[in-house]
């Protein structure tokens, strides 16, 4: 089969441009038919995806164009893209389901691009592509945090949209600098890794070929979520609307993770990013109190588990990583997606509240006697409960769910490495993973309020003794929050699959690029896992008192935040500064001049004369140009 | 653990009358807190069930030095938990912040 | 040949014009669009020219040979910005005819007669080969340009006085220049010249001379720190003249520039004593990064985008100064990018200002995005582009001028493109987030309707909107052909 023969068939037509294409004509369709579009155009680009030939060894290019001197890859096919491809196609169908009642159609044509860009991404075989589509789901997903249209929701979306225009133009720089020093607009693994040591000669003796890779790294790096470069993602995941954030979980931060796999396997300083990255998610997690903020730590964590498996770099550890990001997309939509349901019939978004609205009078030695738990607006029903469970015990690594079949997978690979303190941390990780996600949030918003309510702490608004019958809302005439029936089939759908991979492992170990030589259903995973989850769960059960603290967390994004406005005013103040004191002294020369002409005494500029930087007097704009003159002219003869 | 009263109100009508304690899992009917009940079977469950593995299997558990202790992985998880709880009770109190209002919800 | 008859078509609409006051916009437009062909027929002639070997096409008027007499060269840099310029002036003057009434009242013939002068200067730069008859040129130009900009707000007149004292300051700097060089040379002919400054560059007298030079076109070419006269011109005035005038009166400045840098002096004689390039470059960066931020700070548009204008310049410049095919090629393609983005802009601000009656940023609110829908997604297109985001050609440009820095190994420049990027992406998104998004709080859309100008003002921008995709899409043909200007 030749190339020629490939790219002139439609099966060769790329997901992404599918899907972008398909965004165009969301405007003109009815508000159900928009969410059924999507997912009928990712069925779509699936079958076509999955209709191509793809070879293990080596990649399969199904579409090439050349730009210039450069040959072009803008479709490639083999085994790794194809997974991301796969899972993110996923997604979007099931998120579109979960979006199914929504009316908004500027977010629904951002999920589109958004979803396009990111299938783009990790089908790409050269540079330019990558960076076209990496910029789209910049963008475009920007568009699903301004969707929120909350007060806050223009600052926070801004601070993403620079952050990520940031780390695009990091990649940029580094494609750049690949171009220039390879001739070559290919994606190429750096096998060699970068050598720290020698870093300083080489930045002398080859400074493209140095600043490449290492820019590269940093623009990844920034989609990555890599500490200290993630505070972004808590600040837009917890912000986003309800429905983008689903997608956001799954898309750039996992294309970046193919991106990584594909540039840096094996690179030595991506272990301690991981690991520490796995510590920061985990602690942090653990301190937030907002739902999808603890998710989005969570988030974090995980990635720290994908990128310390790049590091390690064998074909296990790679393996890994890519299945890790497969499995972990498919649970942390669904905890999205409950997440959202949860805030539906809570009423908010965060698991504890001060009941009284004086925050100010909590001084910091209180205990948490004067603590109130603030009962969710409506209890939420126990059919939630399984299918958030579903995903808490998946990502904790619970056997017979998805989150099994891989984090193990990523633990051996340290192991045979010999990384054994790496290995420990992690799984102490995955302890706080559970203990955030499977235990914090469940106890705060099912276990704790039935208690409070069953014990006679009971709020006015609901007036259920018993809250088993809330198993049906329609029975309970108080409860008028309710999902519609899409949420629930797109949870069930997302809980459905993960219990899917879990219990067959061996549909995705298929799909992986190096062939599998590990099962999870061995003795030794299994009963570490269920050992050090159930320790786990005794300690929580001995603190979960203190663990609960409302406010807000404090990360690095502080810096930025806060420190924005002084930079702001050290930049242009001192800029003002500098020009006035010019245009001042210029214009009292000018008005001294004037007033000796006319032979008048004077007093100086006019007050009608100040100093304006964007519009400098005519005086101080000649004085200007005669400077730059005298300036220039007096270097030359010096 | 004792809860001072909240401002709720006090139905009468709720069964029992006035010596509630809250966060008794024993004391009431079973079935009204079986939420609490199960969790901690499946946990207890989960945690022998691992040891019996353990235990049984004992030839494949050769891998790490660690592995010569004895239910390593349960008091492993236990204790690193309790002092990952006990780091995050501590920097709660440095990194956690007022609400300013509006952020979240 | 047709060399002249740009020249002379020009002149017919002055004269024409002030007999008939109707026909006065569509005799501009038909001038300048019948120039603009005609340099598209240059553009071929010269290409074909270029490929069987022939030298430019040189002219002398009068039939004096060169170089006693005065001549007219066209070669490819002249064609390509022959293109550029008229060509985006015609579209703009077209679109002044849904404008007229609420500026000009009862001038119309002065007004478009001034507009012709303005172009014949311009052209008239472009074309000469001689630098005397550039500065000849270059006063007709302005001059005109300052009487264009003087009408307007009630604080255009004193704008334009501005900027007429400061752009006579500059022309007369240049003309100082030109006379040391012809004490120096004996001759005002620039291939001449060409041939003699090798043997000179060291003197003294040659160095104040091409600082006198710099400095003098830096001025009317905006270069940092000589800005001074153009946020005020470019915001008072009314919007017929700052949809003409900002898109290509600094573009003719800078080709001057590469004219007299790169052409007459050439690399080595401009670096002869000291590193003359490299200096302009970083004044053009730092230019680049000011423009950026205080476009950022800005409340009215206009003025916004006059300061976006000081920093695009600065990316042309630059690419000039880097001295290599790449970013050459970059800069030319930016001067065509960054013509038809700040045409469309000035357009689509005229459209808002003619609708809206303020062009007041705080203002904006997403009822634009029902009242003016054509604007706006004209707006959005040309947005991106600036910003440099694929597929739009203003990131092709600025791809090739950052190629062009890591070629000459600067990298802080490198660095410079992409934060202005970054910064550009501040402001323009923060006007699309005003009229796309709904504020919290609002259940509907604002109430309005559609209140969009008439097709005959939304048609030239958009076509020029989209002629940026095509560019985008298109640029690698165009961008090769650039490469070759390069003087060697």
């Amino acid at each position: 089969m030749t190339m020629d023969s490939m790219a002139t068939s439609l099966v060769s037509l790329p997901p992404s441009v599918l899907l972008a294409g398909g965004a165009l004509l969301i405007p003109l369709l009815p508000r159900y038919f928009r969410a059924a579009w999507m997912i009928l155009l990712s069925i779509l680009g699936l079958a076509f995806l999955w209709s191509l030939p793809v070879l293990q060894a080596s990649e399969f290019c199904v579409v090439s164009a050349t730009y210039g001197n450069y040959s072009l890859m803008p479709y490639v096919s083999d085994p790794l893209g194809r997974l991301f491809a796969t899972i993110f196609l996923l997604v979007l169908i099931t998120g579109s389901l979960y979006a199914w009642s929504l009316d908004d159609r500027g977010e629904s044509i951002g999920t589109m691009l958004y979803g396009a860009g990111a299938v783009g991404v990790v089908l790409a075989g050269d540079y330019l592509t990558l960076f076209v589509f990496w910029e789209l789901m910049a963008i475009a997903s920007t568009w699903l945090i301004w969707s929120r249209r909350e007060v806050g929701s223009t600052a926070v979306g801004v601070r993403y949209l620079i952050y990520h225009l940031l780390g695009g133009g990091f990649l940029l720089m580094g494609i750049l600098f690949q171009i220039h020093s390879t001739g070559s607009i290919q994606l190429q693994p750096f096998t060699e890794g970068i050598s720290w040591g020698t870093l300083g000669q080489d930045l002398v003796s080859n400074p493209s070929g140095t600043l490449g890779p290492l820019f590269l790294l940093l623009g990844v790096a920034v989609n990555a979520a890599v500490v200290p470069l993630h505070a972004w993602l808590p600040d837009a995941y917890a912000k986003a609307s309800w429905t983008g954030s689903v997608f956001m979980s799954a898309l750039t931060t996992k294309s970046a993770i193919y991106v990584m796999i594909r540039l840096f396997p094996g690179l030595d300083i991506l272990l301690v990013a991981g690991l520490v990255m796995a510590v920061f998610g985990t602690i942090y997690g653990l301190l937030s109190n907002n739902v999808r903020q603890i998710l989005s730590y969570s988030i974090i964590a995980q990635l720290g588990y994908m990128i310390a498996a790049v590091g390690v770099g064998s074909e296990m550890a790679l393996n890994g990583a890519a299945a890790h990001a497969f499995s972990h997309i498919l649970y942390k939509s669904l905890l999205f997606m409950c997440a959202g349901a949860m805030a539906v019939y809570a009423g908010r978004a965060t698991l504890v509240e001060w009941t009284d609205s004086q925050d100010d009078s909590m001084d910091r030695g209180a205990s948490s006697h004067t603590q109130q738990w603030k009962q969710p607006d409506h209890p939420l029903p126990w059919g939630l409960f399984a299918l958030y469970m579903i995903g808490a015990l998946s990502i904790s690594g619970v056997p017979l769910l998805s989150g099994f079949i891989s984090k193990p997978m990523i633990l051996e690979s340290l192991g045979k490495a010999h990384h054994e303190a790496g290995l420990l941390i992690l799984i102490a990780a995955s302890i706080g993973t559970f203990l955030h996600t499977g235990l914090k949030i469940p106890y705060a918003m099912w276990i704790k309020p039935r208690l409070d309510s069953a014990s006679g702490l009971v709020d006015v608004a609901s007036q259920n003794h018993d809250v088993d019958d809330q198993a049906s809302p329609e029975t309970d005439a108080t409860l008028t929050h309710k999902l519609p029936l899409s949420q629930w089939l797109a949870m069930s759908l997302g809980a459905g699959l993960c219990l899917l991979f879990g219990l067959a492992p061996d549909l995705l170990y298929g799909w992986l690029p190096y062939p599998v030589k590990f099962s999870p259903f061995e003795a030794y995973p299994i009963s570490e896992s269920l050992m050090t989850l159930s320790g786990g769960f005794f300690a929580f059960v001995l603190l979960r008192k203190w663990l609960y603290r409302p406010g807000r967390v404090l990360d690095l994004d502080w810096i930025y935040q806060k420190g924005g406005e002084p930079l702001r005013k050290v930049v242009v103040d001192t800029s003002w500064a500098v020009f006035g004191a010019v245009d001042i002294v210029v214009q009292r020369m000018a008005s001294s001049m004037t007033q000796w002409f006319r032979g008048e005494k004077g007093t100086g500029p006019t007050p009608a004369q100040r100093f304006n930087l964007a519009q400098p007097s005519i005086e101080s704009a000649i004085a200007w140009i005669v400077g730059t003159m005298l300036v220039i002219g007096l270097a030359l003869f010096l | 653990m004792s809860r001072s009263q909240s401002t709720g109100q006090f139905e009468t009508g709720q069964s029992g009358t006035g010596q509630h304690r809250a966060g008794q899992s024993g004391m009431k009917p079973p079935w009204r807190h079986w939420f609490v009940v199960v969790p901690v079977v499946f946990a207890l469950l989960g945690g022998a069930a691992g040891v019996i593995i353990e235990v049984v299997y004992l030839a494949d558990y050769a891998s790490h030095w660690w592995n010569e202790i004895p239910v390593f992985y349960l008091l492993f998880g236990l204790i690193s938990a309790v002092l990952t709880l006990a780091v995050v009770i501590l920097l709660q109190r440095v990194l956690l912040r007022k609400h300013h209002g509006g952020s979240e919800a | 040949m047709f060399v002249v008859s740009y020249i002379s078509i020009s002149l017919l609409i002055v004269l024409a014009g002030v007999r008939f006051k109707e026909s006065a916009q569509p005799l501009a437009t038909f001038g300048a669009g019948v120039t603009a062909v005609l340099s598209l027929v240059g553009w071929i002639v010269v290409k074909a020219n270029t490929e069987a070997g022939f030298p430019a096409i040189r002219y002398g008027f009068g039939g004096w040979a060169p170089p006693i007499g005065i001549e007219f060269v066209l070669d490819g840099l002249s064609a390509f910005f022959l293109m550029v310029v008229n060509g985006v002036a015609a579209v703009v003057l077209w679109h002044s005819a849904g404008n007229l009434d609420k500026h000009l009242d009862a001038h119309p013939p002065t007004f478009y007669a001034l507009a012709s002068l303005f172009l014949l200067g311009l052209n008239g730069m472009i074309l000469t080969g001689d630098l005397f008859n550039l500065y000849v040129f270059l006063e007709i130009s302005s001059l005109s340009s300052y009487a264009l900009i003087a009408i307007g707000s009630r604080q255009a007149p004193l704008a334009a006085f501005r900027y007429l004292i400061l752009g006579t300051v500059g022309g007369t700097l240049y003309l100082i220049g030109v006379g040391f060089m012809y004490a120096m040379t004996g001759t005002l002919n620039m291939i001449d010249m060409m041939a003699i400054i090798p043997l000179i560059a060291e003197e003294p007298a040659v160095l104040v001379a091409l600082l006198l030079m710099i400095v003098g076109i830096g001025v009317k070419a905006a270069l940092f720190p000589l800005y001074g006269w153009l946020p005020e011109s470019y915001t008072q005035t009314n919007s017929i003249s700052s949809a003409l005038i900002a898109p290509i009166g600094t573009k003719v400045a800078a080709y001057v520039m590469i004219r007299v840098l790169l052409f007459v002096f050439g690399a080595s004689g401009l670096n002869a004593v000291w590193p003359l390039s490299e200096v302009i470059a970083y004044l053009a960066g730092a230019g680049i990064l000011f423009g950026s931020i205080m476009a950022i700070l800005q409340k009215n548009l206009k003025r916004m985008l006059a300061f976006s204008s000081v920093s695009q310049i600065g990316y042309i410049l630059m690419g000039v100064a880097l001295m290599n095919p790449l970013a050459f090629a970059g800069a030319l393609f930016h001067v065509l990018n960054h013509a038809i983005m700040k045409a469309t802009l000035f357009m689509v601000s005229s459209h808002l200002e003619r609708q809206e009656e303020s062009v007041d940023i705080r203002d904006f609110n997403d009822s634009y995005r029902v009242k003016y829908p054509w604007t706006m997604a004209t707006f959005t297109l040309a947005a991106i582009s600036m910003i440099g985001l694929p597929p739009m050609a203003g990131f092709f440009s600025k791809w090739m001028l950052a190629l062009g820095t890591i070629e000459a190994d600067h990298w802080v420049l490198l660095g410079v493109i992409l934060t202005s990027s970054l910064l550009n992406a501040v402001y323009f998104f923060g006007i699309l987030e005003k009229v796309y998004l709904r504020r919290s709080g609002q259940k509907e859309a604002s109430q309005a309707s559609m209140n969009e100008v008439s097709w005959g003002m939304r048609l030239p921008a958009l076509i020029l909107a989209l002629a940026l995709l095509g560019f985008g899409f298109f640029n690698v043909p165009l961008l090769d052909i650039l490469q070759t200007l390069f003087p060697v």
